[in-house]
Parts: C-alpha cells; sequence; structure tokens
C-alpha cells in the first residue's frame, strides 16, 4: 500500500467501509476486525488496478482525462463482467441527473430559440424600450407645452 | 484422453454414441455454470441496491491519483469507480461467505478472505495483499 499512498496515509473513512460491509452481509454472518482490515486493503488494490487499467485505456486512445467509459472498458478488460449492467445503470441515472440539473441551470438552451435569435430579441427589447422613452419624453413636452400655453392665453 | 482421441477420429458407429452422450454432459455443465453466473449476478444486483452509503467521490478520486501515472479524472469518473468497488466488495464479501461456511463458522475472517482470493480469477492482484493472514 505505501507504494501509492507516496507517505501520506491515503485509505477509505473506516466508517463507511464499516457501514458497506453491514449493509452487505445477511444478518446472521459477522465478520472479525482483522477481515475487515483486509477488505479494506483489497478495496485500495482495487481501485489502484481499476484506475491503472482505465489509463491504459485512456492512453490508448490519446485521451488526457480519465472518463467514465474507460472505466467501463477496464471492468470488462479485467473480467468484471457481471458488474457491468450496475454500472452502466448507474451511469445512465447519472447522465439523466446531469441532464435535469443542466435543463434548470440553463433558461437559455430551456428557451429553444438559438443564439442569434435570442440576440435579435433582446435587440428588438432595447428599440422598443428606447422608443417608448423618447414617445414618453416627446409627450411629456407637448403635455407641458399645451398646459402651459392655456395658462398664458388666460393671463393676457 | 481415449475419448478425446476418439472424438477426433471417429472409426466405427459404435463410438457415436458415447461421444454424444459426453456432449450432452458438457452441454449440461455449461448450462448450470451459465445459471450459476445468473444466480451470482441477481446476487449483485439484490446487494447492490441494499447498499445505500456510498464513498466520497473526493477521496476516491484522491487514492486513484496518489498513483503519479494518474492523471486527470473526468467528473463521473470517481463516482463510477466508487459504485464498481461496491460491486467488488459484495463480490468479495460473497466468496468470503462461501468459505467461512466450509468451514462451518458465520464469523469472516481474514484467512476466509484469503481464500476467497485465492480461489477466485478475477481477485489474482489481490494475491499479494491478502498474502500476510496465515491459516
Amino acid at each position: 500500500m505505501s507504494e501509492y499512498s507516496g507517505g501520506e496515509d491515503l485509505s477509505l473513512p473506516k466508517a463507511t467501509v464499516q457501514k458497506i460491509i453491514g449493509e452487505i452481509l445477511p444478518k446472521d454472518i459477522a465478520i472479525t476486525k482483522e477481515a475487515r482490515e483486509a477488505i479494506t486493503e483489497c478495496s485500495i488494490e482495487f481501485i489502484m488496478i481499476l484506475s491503472t487499467q482505465s489509463n491504459d485505456i485512456a492512453e490508448k486512445e490519446a485521451k488526457k482525462t480519465i472518463a467514465s467509459d474507460h472505466v467501463v472498458k477496464a471492468l470488462e478488460e479485467l473480467g468484471f463482467h457481471s458488474y457491468l449492467e450496475i454500472i452502466n445503470k448507474v451511469l445512465e441515472e447519472h447522465k439523466e441527473l446531469l441532464k435535469g440539473k443542466e435543463k434548470k441551470n440553463n433558461k437559455f438552451q430551456n428557451s429553444g430559440f438559438t443564439e442569434e435569435e435570442l440576440l435579435r430579441q433582446q435587440e428588438e427589447l432595447f428599440k422598443k424600450s428606447r422608443d417608448r422613452l423618447q414617445n414618453t419624453s416627446f409627450n411629456a413636452n407637448d403635455d407641458i407645452k399645451s398646459e402651459v400655453k392655456p395658462e398664458i392665453k388666460n393671463e393676457l | 484422453m481415449a475419448d478425446l482421441t476418439s472424438l477426433m477420429n471417429p472409426t466405427s458407429d459404435d463410438e457415436y454414441l458415447p461421444e454424444d452422450q459426453k456432449i450432452d454432459e458438457l452441454e449440461q455443465e455449461i448450462e448450470q455454470e451459465l445459471k450459476e453466473d445468473t444466480e451470482l449476478d441477481d446476487d449483485l444486483t439484490k446487494n447492490f441496491d441494499k447498499i445505500k452509503t456510498h464513498f466520497p467521490a473526493a477521496r476516491i478520486k484522491k487514492i486513484m491519483q496518489s498513483d503519479e501515472d494518474i492523471g486527470k479524472v473526468a467528473q463521473a469518473t470517481p463516482i463510477i469507480v466508487g459504485r464498481a468497488l461496491e460491486c467488488f466488495m459484495i463480490n468479495l464479501l460473497g466468496m468470503s461467505i462461501k468459505e467461512a461456511k466450509k468451514n462451518g463458522v458465520k464469523r469472516i475472517n481474514a484467512t476466509h478472505i484469503k481464500s476467497a482470493v485465492e480461489n477466485t480469477e478475477n481477485f489474482d492482484f489481490l494475491i499479494d495483499a491478502v498474502d500476510k493472514y496465515q491459516k
């Protein structure tokens, strides 16, 4: 393990490991502390071998970032075929979740207009607002004139 | 061995019958294996749904990148690795339970995990990690 951790003690959180083991094991099966530690060590080895294999696949595809598809392929190559069904399901759920978030966060994509259309709409709104401003100021001037004039006439 | 040579060089009609039987047996064996496989898969899905606790993705990512060869990883990658790890734990614990039951006990100890590693082909990479546990 020390060859990976580079001096730091980088392990999985004990409480989480313990909780997950408890969730997996049937009620009538117990486990010793030493066995729990063995499971933790094996889990770290599993992460490492899966990372290395995924990295090799990403490199072969000339990719700098390890994507989830590389992990799926790595699982296949390492012989963990039985995990794939679950993992693919998790992946799909994750993608759906991301899509949902994007929709919520992104009014721009939600509007159904292209960027150009939206810009034109914005321009139109600006123009309308400018026109309205100019019109009201003109009208205001007119009003003042028309209000003032009769008063002057009256005084005369 | 004798059956195999006669299978490749059939010399008389009489020998076809035992060969056919042999093939039947093989087919049955394959069927049995396939059945066992699906049973294990069912178990995996069922057990996976039982897991409500998940590993923090940030920690998984840190462990992944503790190997200096590992560069950037996509946002979903540590999540997927974490879930694969849960499958692995179900897998390893399932095999260890079998070993414990073989010994007639209901408490898994480290030597059961060692035996599970030794008896499972996919777990070859763990041989060194469990070597220290004495039987």
